[in-house]
């Protein structure tokens, strides 16, 4: 009897365990995905298009058909290395590009070459020159961006506002020089500039989908909402543009000298009201005086 | 009046000779254990001097003791409010080099050593941290030292001398020093009882002794800053503060205490007082120079018939009457007004008393001129240039205590709170008596001298023998008075006997195999 049970518990579990795997590998066979799709997607999106116009990186339709592979092996591996090594097609897109490094990446030639292949395969539409506008889900443009927007994008940033689906708030690793937002982290880049370096859509395509490894480990489970990037967008696009006009006050040093001026007055204050409190043996110098042998 | 019943205490400084053995008894029974190795319950210093802990009297240190706000008193250093808000961090504790760190000698090095070509040297060690130390005070520097500047001139209680009154104490030849022994003062009002966070302190109702309840004592040490006389102690090792108990466990059983029993110079006495409990915050707040006169108001009379009574009533027993009677205290306090509290501007009412000390003030420096004795000198001669004579003479009755080598001021600052009007007609009634005792014994003295001694300080003929006797020729029973201590009675305040009672003593549980 018990025996039986077992058994009948066994044949259960095993029968659950199939349906499970056959449900997971099902979206599998239905949303087939090429290796180089993937990685494009995951990876190169946030900076390049394939056909519809430049973001933080070029636009690379045909790109094979302008540069050879194993310069693009090459490039994509470090970019770097080869501007500093002096060849002159890198350098001359690494200036052209505002001098934004192109993180390294770490893909076997393989996987490169799926991405290439990936990217021919999507070669096919002319090549759209204006960018797709970055719109509010209320229509709203970023140019008609005004003080509201900025100041939701204000506080999605500093973290007063929560991001919906509960991603850290961008200030615990980035700074924005900024009169209404304290001193963030120092971790990742100062943003205060961002726009001016990376143009509204390269700032707005990284936040949608970011390319880099610990902010893509922080929001691949927690994504950040197209309005959300939006807002955040006009906030450093219209923060970009304040620090232009006035230097803010670099609340950091303020802090700094703020707290040592005010601890030397407040052990000055301590120091004096208990002026007279007791501090030590009052034989203390006698002690002091003798000989030690010890 | 609520009349209660108080062990009390005089030491007769005159006698004292310094020789510590009070403190070796007391430590022998009470404080030779891990972490109550720098107390002395019983310590004698030497003034002038700092004392132990050093400067223990200089209450700007140490903040104990109460003093006087609005016509009334409030702890100095602790208490309600201000115990609360320093209850974590009290700055005015003493530490332990203001007591001494306490030592011992590898004394095995020397039985074990090994044959050298030196003598082995015992090392002292610290009985704190058993490493080796180099000793750098002891529980009375002050006479091991001789009285260096360091501790002699360092004195509290040479505050209100003028500075050529302070330099002469010191001066070679003219120096002058006593003995203080000191313990718990068992105080009327308390200052350690009424500091407590947790209320572990208390003066026990049927004999007035303090005591800390070790099971209730949460180590906040609010007792250490407030006792004015740094009488009780924080032990480190059990993590809870002692003091003094007066022995009372051989109180009870009818004997001295420890400190008392082993006196050389049998300069204590014990016995019992009765006061009038309802008039102690009235005494406690009086003014400065009323402090002695209310302190010694509210102690009552035995003899009169309405205090008996309401002794009675109040459940003091007809023995504790007696003994009160019979008190050397009352004589040496109330009757003859000999002793004086020590230090009574802590405003803590203390209950032992101390007949101030004669000796150092029985001679005086009289101006002389020397210049004539000096010529008569061969040239190459050391020549004296002081212009001083030591004068031992009783040519002059009172004159010597008046221009007393101690300057009186200093004895006031002791036990008069400042006032020497206190301290002069005590010296003279123990100079009175020894003139008196001098004209009986010896009769070289006038007749009409030793009376006017007498007359001017209000004593009889009888009562300066009374006062010789009590003081030079005392038998034990007639210093130590003590009377039954009625347990009995007393734990009947507390617990109901008649529940245990059965239950405990001696008896057979089983018949004894040989028959009863």
């Amino acid at each position: 009897m018990l025996y039986t049970s077992f058994k009948n518990y066994n044949e259960k579990l095993l029968t659950f365990t199939i349906l499970l795997s056959l449900i997971f590998n099902l979206s599998e066979f239905l949303y087939p995905q090429s290796a180089g799709e993937t990685t494009f997607k995951g990876i190169c999106q946030a900076c390049h298009t394939i056909g519809k116009g430049r973001l933080v990186g070029p636009d690379l339709i045909n790109i094979q058909d302008l540069r050879t592979e194993s310069w693009l092996i090459k490039f994509i591996r470090s970019s770097q290395s080869m501007v500093n090594s002096g060849d002159a097609d890198a350098v001359a897109i690494f200036n052209e590009y505002n001098k934004t490094i192109m993180p390294d990446q770490n893909l076997s030639d393989a996987e490169i070459k799926d991405v290439l292949s990936y990217i021919k395969q999507q070669s096919t539409g002319a090549v759209v020159t204006e960018v797709q506008p970055i719109v509010l889900s209320t229509g709203l443009t970023l140019e008609q961006a005004r003080d509201n927007e900025f100041t939701i994008g204000r506080k999605i940033f500093s973290g007063e506002q929560r991001l919906t689906n509960g991603g850290p708030a961008c200030i615990s690793c980035h700074n924005v020089l900024n009169d209404e937002v304290m001193s963030g982290g120092l971790l990742a880049l100062d943003l205060t500039n961002a726009v001016t370096r990376l143009g509204v859509n390269g700032v707005h395509s990284i936040i949608s989908s970011p390319p880099f490894p610990v902010m893509k480990a922080a929001y691949s489970n927690h994504l950040v909402t197209s309005d959300e990037s939006f807002y955040l967008t006009a906030f450093l696009k219209n923060a970009d543009f304040v620090v232009s006009l006035q230097e803010p006050a670099a609340p950091q040093q303020i802090f700094l000298y703020a707290g040592i001026i005010g601890g030397a007055v407040l052990f000055g204050v301590y120091g004096t009201i208990w002026w007279n409190r007791k501090r030590k043996s009052v034989n203390d110098s006698i002690f002091k005086r003798q000989l030690k042998s010890i | 009046m609520d009349v209660r019943s108080q062990i009390s205490m005089v030491f007769h400084l005159d006698k004292c000779i310094g020789c510590h053995t009070c403190s070796i008894a007391c430590k022998n029974i009470w404080t030779d254990r891990k972490g109550a190795e720098y107390m002395w319950w019983n310590n004698v210093e030497t003034k002038p001097g700092t004392g132990y802990p050093s400067k223990w009297e200089d209450q700007t240190i140490y903040r104990g003791g109460w003093e006087k706000n609005n016509g009334s008193i409030s702890l100095k250093g602790s208490g309600k409010f201000k115990g609360l808000a320093n209850i974590f961090h009290n700055p005015y504790l003493p530490v332990i080099d203001d007591y001494y760190e306490p030592w011992t000698y590898k004394y095995l090095d020397l039985i074990e050593s090994p044959e050298l070509d030196d003598q082995p040297v015992a090392r002292p060690v610290s009985l704190i941290t058993g490493k080796p130390i180099d000793i750098k005070a002891g529980p009375n520097w002050d006479d091991d030292l001789s009285g260096t500047p360091d501790y002699a001139r360092n004195d509290p209680n040479l505050e209100n001398l003028s500075p050529a009154e302070q330099e002469a104490m010191f001066q070679l030849e003219k120096m002058a020093m006593f003995y203080l022994p000191r313990i718990c003062n068992h105080c009327l009002n308390p200052a350690c009882v009424a500091s407590c966070p947790s209320g572990a302190i208390y003066k026990r109702g049927e004999d007035g002794i303090v005591l800390i309840n070790q099971n209730v004592c949460r180590a906040w040490r609010m007792c250490v800053t407030a006792c004015p006389y740094k009488k009780s102690y924080y032990n480190w090792h059990t993590g809870k503060s002692e003091k003094c108990i007066l022995c009372y466990p051989r109180l009870e059983a009818g004997l001295t205490p420890a400190c008392m029993h082993s006196c050389v110079g049998r300069i204590r006495y014990l016995g019992v007082m009765l006061y009038d409990a309802d008039r102690i915050h009235e005494a406690a707040s009086a003014d400065d120079n009323h402090l002695i006169e209310k302190q010694l108001d509210i102690i009552l009379d035995p003899f009169d018939e309405k205090v008996i009574a309401a002794a009675k009533a109040n459940g003091i027993a007809d023995s504790t009457l007696l003994a009160a009677q019979n008190s050397p205290i009352y004589k040496f306090v109330k009757e003859w007004g000999l002793a004086l509290p020590l230090h009574p501007e802590f405003r803590t009412l203390p209950m032992l008393f101390y007949v101030p000390p004669l000796l150092p003030v029985m001679a005086s420096l009289s101006d002389a001129k020397n210049g004539a004795q000096n010529d008569k000198l061969n040239p190459i001669a050391k020549r004296w240039d002081d212009n001083w004579l030591y004068d031992t003479s009783t040519e002059e009755l009172w004159g010597t205590i008046e221009k007393a080598r101690f300057p009186l001021q200093y004895m006031a600052n002791l036990f008069g709170a400042g006032d020497t009007s206190k301290i002069s007609p005590i010296l003279k009634k123990m100079m009175a008596v020894r003139i008196h005792r001098r004209s009986v014994t010896v009769g070289d003295l006038s007749a009409e001298k030793v009376n006017s001694a007498l007359t001017d300080t209000g004593l009889s003929p009888e009562q300066a023998d009374a006062i010789y006797a009590l003081t030079s020729l005392a038998k034990f029973d007639e210093r130590f008075v003590i009377p039954p201590a009625h347990r009995e009675q007393a734990i009947e305040m507390l617990e109901s006997t008649a529940d245990e009672k059965g239950s405990t003593g001696f008896g057979f549980k089983e018949r004894p195999a040989r028959g009863v």
